[in-house]
């Protein structure tokens, strides 16, 4: 039997304010270096779950409740001293906007280093090599010349390489994707997609955030589909995509072909 | 970082007015041709002369020579109030508006009440009661103006706190001091460098103020805000004694400006 990376039970993430419920009372499970994909329309609630899994959401905005189990440990009631020490290195995040992601004012290599830094006791000199290394590894082959790069004057393609590379320097357990894919061209979503291919074979597992149907059949071994903060279905990823029980899936999905059919439409 | 200061040309201006200012503070006493303090009650208002190359004023006294002894007073005062100023309210500011919440409202409320007595009243009433001198004037503008300085420092820290890059590096592991430190400060300090470096002329005119209610430098100290403040009154007899004082702060002022909008250039890359 596989391992359980990750548990989640009950999850549920309420508005403090107007007690507006935003995810309603979801489980799931992930097993070690499985892909999930959460899919759903804009507004469904599946960005707010990956925040709420690592913490993100303002707690003073939000109240979240249920049990998020990561290799045991409740990821929602962790001190957030002890959470900090998981995120980074067993936990990480590959944003969805790569343009806003990185500090303006800050080189990128400052910024790999930086994060080197504040998790293993390496020096400047180390943490540079590390740094230079994560980001050949991800396909950026002027890695110096990137390391000395301000945020502005790489592309967004590049960007997104260097976030997955900032992601994976510290060998994560798990890698939350926020739409990862939904900033860039065609041509930087291929190349980020094979990227994603090589973490899956890492053995990395993926919780993809996407509504996108290409990229989830793409990438996952699981989906499953949100509307309005709940799970509409799960399951593995050929049974939701040869044989979807339940009309919203069929619906998205339509959707979702409908909108590749105009795209391409669009392009002759 | 020098390189790029020496390469930009509005940088290298600012500085040599700034350089100017600070050797003539500190050469003062070699290139005064009279003592500054010399009261000659036969000779006011005298004529431009080789004695004295910008005349005299009101008392015979030597104006060239106050106006360079009056760059050690001004300066004096107003770098390291300038530099209290700046620390304590980055410092205040970017503590409270990164902590948020109850703690922010309790500091802006703190400011709102700062902000609703004028900076005189508040300069006066704690020179009143701590007595005259360099020490309590400095402390004095502190307590005035900070509450200025903090509400910007706060704006620009509340703006950067909400990108997406600190959430980055929440998710990277950084710790609140590695954010604050290593992101959002680098981040607002060249907006706040330029906002800084226009507090030197509020600071002069503040002594200034200050000397004109009596609670400034004793009476008779050659100081530019002072000079300029009882110039005022020779408005129509004798205007260029309160050209000269009035040049001496737009120099020292326009110095600390354009340097300071060159450095904001410099160390922000986009608009390099």
């Amino acid at each position: 039997m596989s391992e359980k990376l990750l548990e989640v039970r009950n999850l549920n993430v309420r508005l403090k304010k107007s007690g507006e419920t935003l995810v309603k009372d979801i489980s799931f499970s992930m097993e070690k270096g499985q892909t999930l994909g959460i899919i759903g329309e804009s507004g469904s609630g599946k960005t707010m779950t990956g925040k709420a899994l690592l913490r993100l959401l303002n707690p003073r905005v939000f109240e979240t409740g249920g049990e998020a189990l990561f290799c045991g440990r409740n990821l929602l009631a962790l001190h957030e001293d002890e959470f900090r020490s998981l995120r980074g290195k067993a936990l990480s995040m590959i944003m969805q906007n790569p343009m806003t992601a990185f500090a303006p004012m800050t080189r990128i290599g400052k910024q790999l280093t930086v994060t080197l830094s504040a998790h293993l006791a390496i020096g400047k000199k180390e943490a540079y090599e590390r740094a230079l290394r994560a980001l050949r590894d991800v396909n950026l082959h002027q890695a110096e010349k990137i390391m000395r790069s301000y945020p502005h004057e790489l592309s967004g393609g590049m960007l997104q390489r260097a976030m997955i590379a900032l992601a994976l320097m510290l060998r994560p357990k798990l890698i939350i994707a926020d739409e990862a894919t939904s900033s860039v061209d065609a041509i930087s979503e291929e190349m980020i997609l094979e990227e994603f291919m090589k973490i899956r074979a890492q053995g990395i597992s993926l919780l993809i955030v996407t509504h996108d149907f290409g990229v989830a059949a793409a990438l996952a071994d699981h989906i499953l589909v949100m509307k309005d903060g709940c799970i509409m279905e799960q399951g593995t990823a050929r049974s939701i995509f040869h044989a979807p029980r339940h009309e919203y899936t069929k619906e998205l999905m339509d959707a979702s072909v409908l909108a590749e059919v105009n795209n391409h439409a669009q392009s002759f | 970082m020098l390189r790029k200061i020496r390469r930009n040309p509005q940088a290298m201006a600012g500085l040599a007015m700034i350089a100017a200012i600070l050797l003539t503070a500190l050469l003062a006493p070699l290139l005064a041709p009279n003592d500054p303090n010399a009261v000659n009650i036969a000779n006011t208002y005298a004529r431009i002369s080789a004695q004295y190359p910008l005349g005299t004023d009101e008392m015979g006294r030597c104006v060239l020579s106050r106006l360079l002894y009056g760059a050690r007073y001004s300066l004096g005062i107003a770098g390291p109030t300038l530099l209290l100023l700046a620390v304590f309210s980055t410092v205040v500011s970017t503590a409270c508006a990164y902590i948020g919440g109850r703690t922010d409202r309790v500091f802006s409320a703190l400011c709102d009440v700062f902000m609703a007595f004028p900076p005189l009243l508040i300069a006066v009433t704690l020179i009143g009661s701590l007595g005259q001198g360099i020490t309590n004037i400095i402390i004095s503008i502190v307590f005035s103006m900070w509450v200025w300085f903090a509400k910007i420092v706060r704006t620009f820290v509340l703006q950067e706190k909400n990108k997406e890059y600190i959430i980055a590096c929440r998710v990277a592991g950084c710790s609140d001091l590695q954010i604050i430190l290593g992101h959002i400060l680098p981040n607002v300090l060249p907006q706040l460098i330029v906002y800084f470096s226009t507090g030197v002329a509020s600071i002069v005119l503040t002594v200034s103020g200050y000397a004109f209610l009596g609670f400034g430098f004793e009476t008779g100290t050659p100081e530019w805000g002072a000079m300029f403040s009882k110039a005022s009154s020779y408005l129509y007899g004798h205007p260029m004694l309160l050209v000269y004082p009035g040049l001496c702060i737009i120099v020292t002022t326009a110095g600390f400006n354009l340097f300071g909008e060159a450095l904001r250039d410099i160390i922000s890359p986009e608009e390099a």
